[in-house]
């Protein structure tokens, strides 16, 4: 169990061992799929979770896709490992989180699942993925549960907003 | 072919470079994976967009497949696309439509 709740104006994260080690796994696993993009020279990377976490920026101009890529790629790959780091680190001791570690919670989740989707063929809306085989299924478990889980904070977060604006009206 | 030359080449990506005649746009496509909250969420403490607009622009990505999300220079559109990068959106930077 994995939870986020708010506490005062901040969010305090509680995780049990058995999803806190499920989690450091994944988190491993994306960070040694971001060290293939690393060592990947070729703009167009030919595993497609990586071409979807780094699309391409300017798809109608190659020649300007390919100079902002070569500006701004090593930055965004550093950025998702960062994300990745904080979310293991706060993993490794829960408790409250900064709004650093929120963003990376946010924006991590969004890339795991974006890489679960991608092997499991969900490419358009509607689409369930494979589920031919207990991987699959497993997989396909791990991406409805980290959906469900950055629903939760995403309710947190707006709770916390709609009671700052609650603050700020007179009484 | 004696006109054909590097002068009329360098006129034409000048010209396709420039944002005098009109705005680049950032550009937010549908995708499967991001829940419809999220991309509101990041509309809003992106961009800075109220939640009423935040949420008209996650229902253009949803319903019409796409949604011009900032327009503008294009250092500044580019910026905004890899920031949306950052958070996992499938964003594109383009010259907008004549």
């Amino acid at each position: 169990m994995i939870r986020f709740d708010l506490v005062g104006a901040r969010v305090r994260l509680a995780a049990d061992p058995e999803d806190r080690d499920a989690l450091l796994r994944l988190g491993e696993q994306f960070t040694a799929l971001l060290a293939e993009r690393d060592r990947s020279a070729d703009s167009s990377p030919p595993d497609p979770a990586l071409a979807r976490l780094f699309p391409d920026p300017v798809p109608d101009d190659p020649a300007e896709s390919a100079e902002v890529r070569a500006l701004t790629l090593p930055a965004l790959v550093d950025h998702k490992r960062a994300n990745a780091q904080r979310v293991a680190a706060s993993l490794t001791s829960p408790g409250v989180l900064d709004e650093r570690d929120e963003l990376a919670w946010l924006q991590w989740l969004t890339d795991v699942r974006i890489v679960l989707a991608s092997r499991l063929g969900i490419v358009v809306d509607g689409d369930e993925g494979a589920s031919a085989t207990d991987a699959q299924r497993a997989m396909q478990w791990t991406y409805h549960a980290l959906g469900s889980l950055q629903g939760d904070l995403l309710d947190v977060l707006d709770e916390r907003i709609a009671a700052r604006s609650g603050d700020e009206e007179p009484s | 072919m004696a006109f054909s030359g590097p002068e009329l080449d360098e006129d034409v990506r000048v010209e396709s470079r420039s944002s005098l005649d009109r705005p680049w746009r950032t550009i937010v496509w549908n995708d499967p994976v991001n829940l419809m909250q999220y991309v509101t969420h990041v509309f809003r403490s992106y961009f800075g967009y109220p939640q009423a607009e935040a949420e008209r622009l996650m229902l253009l990505v949803h319903h019409e497949g796409r949604a011009v999300v900032a327009t503008g220079p294009r250092e500044e559109v580019e910026r905004h696309t890899e920031a949306m990068h950052e958070y996992g959106l499938w964003a594109t930077a383009d010259k907008g439509e004549a």
